[in-house]
């Protein structure tokens, strides 16, 4: 299989619910090429005339579609088929393997890119993208298959601690404390103990989402699973990285200190109303939106703390969890409008994007007022420009869905106390070398 | 010497027409058509693809490779399936065992002739098997919850400790046969009841006359009159319990470290995961012919000499 060539990010979580997958940048330096030109679509958009069908994963983001994109382009049918993010998939698989109700566009989970692009199905988009690769901040911005670009990510989703800062203050717990894990811990370890074990502000999730939260520690660590060309990437210093993420995620699971579930199920929330869940590490789009969205009686009292560094002396980065991007299909019906729909989000849909996935990796993006905001829910802070000052390190991404059934049961195990981890480690390199014996 | 007269039946005899023979011949067969016309496009010609499809090797968009036996080869040394395999044996075992005696027991309370609002009691035991599985699901996903589900709830209120339903690898498996139960029992409770009826009450009668307990009856009469259905409650119900899949992938997607990982949740990761159709057709048709052997093993077991 094909490496997709993405570095600054990562994989979208939509495990479950198909919520949004999310959105956020690495705010790595700028690198030059932000002058570049940028082609407009081949037509005007008065001339751009029919139908264009797009499915989609996103909610949020069929919305933004339907209220920027139709009324930018006022002589086209858009149809828009909202699928939540597994439904879409399978969808998918079942409409390239049968050749039948293929869409124009479809939306795509970011780490499940290659799956899709090797079927060859996908219509790669050089000659209209390549003006704008330079305007991304990092060159893996850019969907590749193959040497060839298909898209660009939308909403790379780097994490942070969402929490409710107000009810920790009440609990005695100063979110200012939170600059290390360590720390952090500590400060979780006393709310649970005062609580007797009911309160917390971090989550420990299982299925997917679970591997994918734990990769977002390891991630945060400079951790990889893959070398470049997708090879197991076994070098000391890594496995050791890996073994202190495996150690510190058995340590957390002892401890009885973090939630074991996710932001899907409404007993989440209900947690949340309830004063037990009082926090939880997570993506843009899900952290910001979704807490407002399903909290709002909490407003004013929630905060977005950046990632916690590892130790006193190491960077300050952080780990990403998902991203998304659309691509056209080399069967599309409509051309002219799934070129115009591919640029239209950078030309003029930016601030709707932002809004949805809350940064982007296209440079010209921050200085979108939007990025200065703030928001209200969140005490008035500005959000995205506080992320958007922790960048992430690169990352490789082969055979995710793989990854996510055979070394998230590695994770579950050493969570569960079954393995050590060191035998996690080891468990997990033999895992790897099996995913990459077994490509075909 | 008496003479026996004919029977004035054997003396008219059976008129036959060439036509009406015809008719009754193809009677039969013409009823079958239906079925078939349906069965084997839709039928047969599916599973006959499906295992067709285990043979080769089919990525999506790219040509077809015939690759023999390798399929089967890879799912039966896969070590994820042999878990797979043996989480469903598991949870299959632990299902009958405690569905069938249960649903015996609700039937049999069913038909006591004392019963007060029998026709309440069946309704409410057969309505779970009428909401959707999807929503019982997520249901028991609210109930099951660590920190905000009604169960620990309770059990903090009577300060009892807190279980970790869906989270430990020890108790998920248990939760999961606790919703099918609970969903099912009052299903198979209503179709032993309906064979209970079916025991005449002389029998009993006849017993108590002879001093039998209830116990005894339940033992001497109930239970070999009962049989035939009973067979059919535990074939119907294991073949249910191999075909485990919705409740696991909606609560636990498999986990926690595999433990509720079930077959069908391998042949769907296979195909529809990592889109490898082949191995997940191989896997397909593992599955079904275990399911059949197994079949065939219960009702052999099961069935008295009599039946044979």
């Amino acid at each position: 299989m094909d490496q997709i060539s993405r570095r600054s990010f990562l994989v979208a979580s939509a495990a479950l619910g198909g919520a949004a997958l999310a959105g956020c940048n690495p705010a790595g330096p700028t690198t030059g090429g932000a002058s570049a030109p940028a082609p407009a679509p081949t037509k005007a958009p008065a001339d751009i005339t029919g139908e264009l069908t797009i499915w989609n994963g996103s909610s949020q983001m069929t919305n933004a579609i339907k209220q920027t994109f139709q009324a930018a382009y006022p002589n086209l049918k858009v149809n828009l088929v909202d699928f939540g993010g597994n439904d879409l998939q399978e969808k998918l698989l079942v409409a390239l393997a049968t050749q039948t109700d293929l869409p124009d566009i479809t939306w795509v989970i970011a780490r499940r890119a290659a799956i899709y692009l090797r079927t060859n199905q996908f219509l790669e988009m050089d000659d209209l993208l390549k003006p704008y690769e330079s305007r991304f901040d990092s060159p893996s911005a850019i969907v590749r298959h193959r040497g060839r670009i298909y898209s660009y990510v939308q909403g790379p989703g780097n994490v942070a601690l969402w929490v409710n800062a107000e009810q920790l203050r009440q609990n005695g717990i100063d979110i200012a404390t939170f600059t290390t894990w360590d720390a952090t811990i500590e400060a979780a370890k006393k709310l649970a103990r005062d609580s007797g074990g009911q309160k917390t502000f971090l989550i420990q999730p299982l299925r997917a989402i679970g591997f994918n939260t734990f990769n977002t520690f390891f991630h945060s660590r400079s951790g990889n699973w893959w070398t470049e060309d997708g090879q197991p990437y076994k070098d000391g210093r890594n496995l050791q990285t890996l073994q202190e993420v495996f150690q510190f995620w058995i340590d957390l699971k002892r401890a009885g200190i973090a939630y074991e579930n996710d932001w899907v199920p409404p007993t989440f929330w209900q947690a949340a109303r309830e004063g037990k869940n009082l926090g939880y590490q997570m993506n843009f789009a899900v952290g910001a939106n979704n807490t407002v969205q399903n909290l709002p009686e909490q407003s004013g009292q929630w905060r977005m703390v950046t990632w916690p560094k590892w130790g006193p002396n190491a960077p300050n980065q952080t780990g990403a969890f998902g991203g998304v991007f659309y691509a056209v299909l080399k069967n599309a019906k409509n051309l002219d409008a799934a070129r115009a729909f591919m640029t239209f989000w950078l030309e003029k849909g930016m601030e709707e994007q932002i809004k949805v996935w809350g940064i982007s990796n296209y440079k010209p993006a921050t200085e979108l007022p939007i990025y200065q905001e703030g928001r209200p829910f969140f005490g008035g802070q500005k959000v995205q420009l506080d992320m958007s000052r922790v960048p992430y390190p690169p990352f490789n991404y082969w055979d995710w869905d793989k990854m996510e059934s055979e070394i998230g049961p590695i994770v579950e195990q050493a969570a569960a106390g079954q393995v050590t981890a060191a035998q996690a480690v080891d468990l997990s390199v033999k895992a790897l070398e099996k995913i990459a014996s077994e490509r075909r | 010497m008496a003479r026996v007269a004919a029977s004035p039946i054997a003396l008219v005899p059976p008129v036959r027409t060439r036509k009406r023979t015809l008719y009754s011949a193809w009677t039969p067969y013409l009823f079958l058509v239906p079925f078939f016309v349906i069965f084997i496009p839709f039928g047969a010609a599916t599973v006959l693809g499906a295992v067709a499809i285990g043979f080769v090797y089919w990525e999506i968009g790219g040509d077809i490779e015939f690759v023999g036996l390798q399929n089967f080869t890879f799912v039966l040394r896969d070590s994820v399936f042999q878990i797979a395999l043996w989480n469903t044996l598991r949870m299959f075992l632990g299902y009958i065992v405690i569905l069938v005696p249960l649903a015996m027991v609700i039937a049999v309370a069913l038909n006591r002739p004392n019963l007060a609002c029998r026709r309440t009691f069946q309704v409410v035991y057969f309505l779970p098997i009428t909401m959707s599985l999807i929503v019982v699901a997520m249901v028991f996903d609210l109930l099951y919850d660590e920190r905000a589900g009604v169960l620990n709830a309770f059990l903090t209120w009577i300060g009892g400790p807190r279980i970790r339903w869906l989270e430990d690898p020890s108790v998920a498996p248990w939760s999961i046969i606790a919703l099918r139960v609970w969903r099912v029992v009052g299903y198979y409770a209503v179709i032993l009841y309906a064979g209970l009826q079916s025991i005449p009450s002389e029998l009993y009668e006849a017993a108590a006359i002879d001093g039998a307990n209830g116990l005894q009856r339940f033992r001497h009469i109930t239970l070999p009159l009962l049989r035939p259905v009973t067979l059919f409650v535990i074939v119907a119900a294991s073949i249910a319990a191999w075909e485990l899949f919705a409740e696991p992938y909606v609560l636990t997607e498999g986990g926690p470290a595999r433990s509720t990982l079930t077959a069908v949740m391998y042949i769907y990761r296979q195909a529809f995961l990592s889109f490898d159709l082949g191995r997940g057709a191989a896997a397909a048709a593992i599955l079904a012919v275990a399911i059949i052997a197994v079949t065939i093993l219960q009702v052999r077991f099961l069935r008295g000499d009599h039946d044979a």
